[in-house]
């Protein structure tokens, strides 16, 4: 597959438009339908609503997309720390991916959502 | 001098069912069964408003939905007993929430004619593909059908997005609506998480459709066009309903009341 697409931005709310536009084109490339590409925005704004709410998000977000035979594995880097994953947030992320992840180190937390594409 | 007109024989006895219906205990099986009798029998009415609104930018089918939570409204406020008939008590208040609802939904932002026409095609065609393929349309197949090209389509996706303009700290209505006429199960309770207290007071606040939606997705876990059939709405209006609902609910977390 091709490399990743990677795309960084300011830590403000009015670059999400950004990252959700991203998803969607790349999501509609790999084939997905409307409901998991609208399902994909959603986790897209609840996971940057959650990683702007971190009160030490003064760096950017980096959001990584990437297609793969499984689907799409979105990666969002931002600064603070881990996530409360029995949050209602988190609860958001699980449902809308087929998973989601995240590793916290060096005051940085990237999240992993699982996405995956229908079949036929 | 007015002169009195004999009711018709149908208007008589729907006259009469609103009674049985008024006469029958809160929350009984038999004052539901006639009010959703009532409720389809009129639901032609709500139809006819609806087309009134068709040229504004919403698909009928949308605003039949909004249309019958007037109708509903109508209903339960309809007494048998003064003079009107329940069709002329039912219209303003059909309409008034249709009206209510484009005073609510507004682009907000300037969004071009064409991507707005784009949006209201690309959500009626959005239901008879799934219907004809049994899932939901890719954006390649939706920009074939429409003959547009598929950064057309993910445009005008992006553009339903300014289309939620519901002020979050709009009053939410709860009028017309008792305990008893909650949909049943939606415990969301059953979201095992801790903010659970932050939000039950929201939740609760919440209209019950938006309830239902955010329960179907995420306790059981429904597609959207799933959720779209069961509510009889289309797939984008349950993502907008998702997205606001979403919205409202971070605000709360994030500035509790």
């Amino acid at each position: 597959m091709a490399a990743p697409l990677i795309l960084t931005v300011p830590a403000d709310p009015a670059y999400v438009v950004v990252l959700r536009a991203a998803t969607a084109a790349v999501a509609s490339r790999a084939g997905f339908g409307l409901d998991q590409i609208e399902d994909l925005r959603l986790a897209v704004d609840e996971l940057a609503a959650l990683a702007l709410a971190e009160p030490s998000t003064a760096d950017d977000l980096q959001l990584s997309l990437d297609e793969s035979d499984a689907g799409l594995v979105l990666r969002l880097r931002f600064g603070g720390s881990a996530l409360p994953e029995d949050g209602f947030g988190w609860m958001v992320l699980r449902s809308l991916a087929a998973s989601a992840e995240q590793v916290a180190e060096d005051g940085h937390v990237t999240v992993t959502l699982h996405a995956v594409g229908q079949s036929g | 001098m007015s002169i009195p007109r004999q009711p018709t024989p149908e208007a008589a006895e729907v006259r009469e069912r609103f009674r049985l219906m008024r006469a029958a205990p809160p929350g009984s099986d038999q004052r539901r069964e006639l009010r959703e009798s009532l409720a389809t029998q009129h639901l032609g009415l709500v139809r006819a408003v609806a087309l009134r609104f068709r040229d504004r930018g919403e698909s009928v089918d949308d605003l039949v939905q909004v249309g019958s939570v007037g109708l509903l409204k109508a209903i339960d406020r309809f007494d048998p007993e003064h003079g009107a008939a329940f069709s002329s008590f039912a219209l303003p208040t059909i309409s008034g929430e249709i009206k209510r609802h484009f005073r609510d939904h507004t682009w907000a932002v300037r969004v071009p004619r064409r991507l707005q026409e784009l949006r209201l095609a690309l959500t009626s065609r959005t239901e008879d593909l799934r219907q004809q393929l049994g899932r939901s349309p890719t954006v390649a197949e939706l920009a074939a059908d429409l003959s547009v090209g598929s950064e057309d389509v993910l445009e005008a996706l992006e553009a339903a997005d300014a289309y939620t303009a519901v002020p979050l700290d709009a009053p939410i209505d709860t009028d017309g609506a008792t305990a008893a006429d909650r949909l049943g199960g939606l415990d969301l309770g059953l979201l095992r998480v801790e903010d659970r207290e932050a939000l039950a007071p929201v939740l609760d606040a919440l209209p019950d459709r938006e309830r239902q939606v955010l329960h179907l997705r995420f306790v059981e876990n429904r597609t959207q066009s799933e959720i779209a059939t069961e509510i009889g709405v289309s797939q984008m209006h349950v993502s907008r309903i998702l997205a606001r609902t979403l919205a409202t609910l971070r605000q709360a977390l994030v500035q509790p009341a």
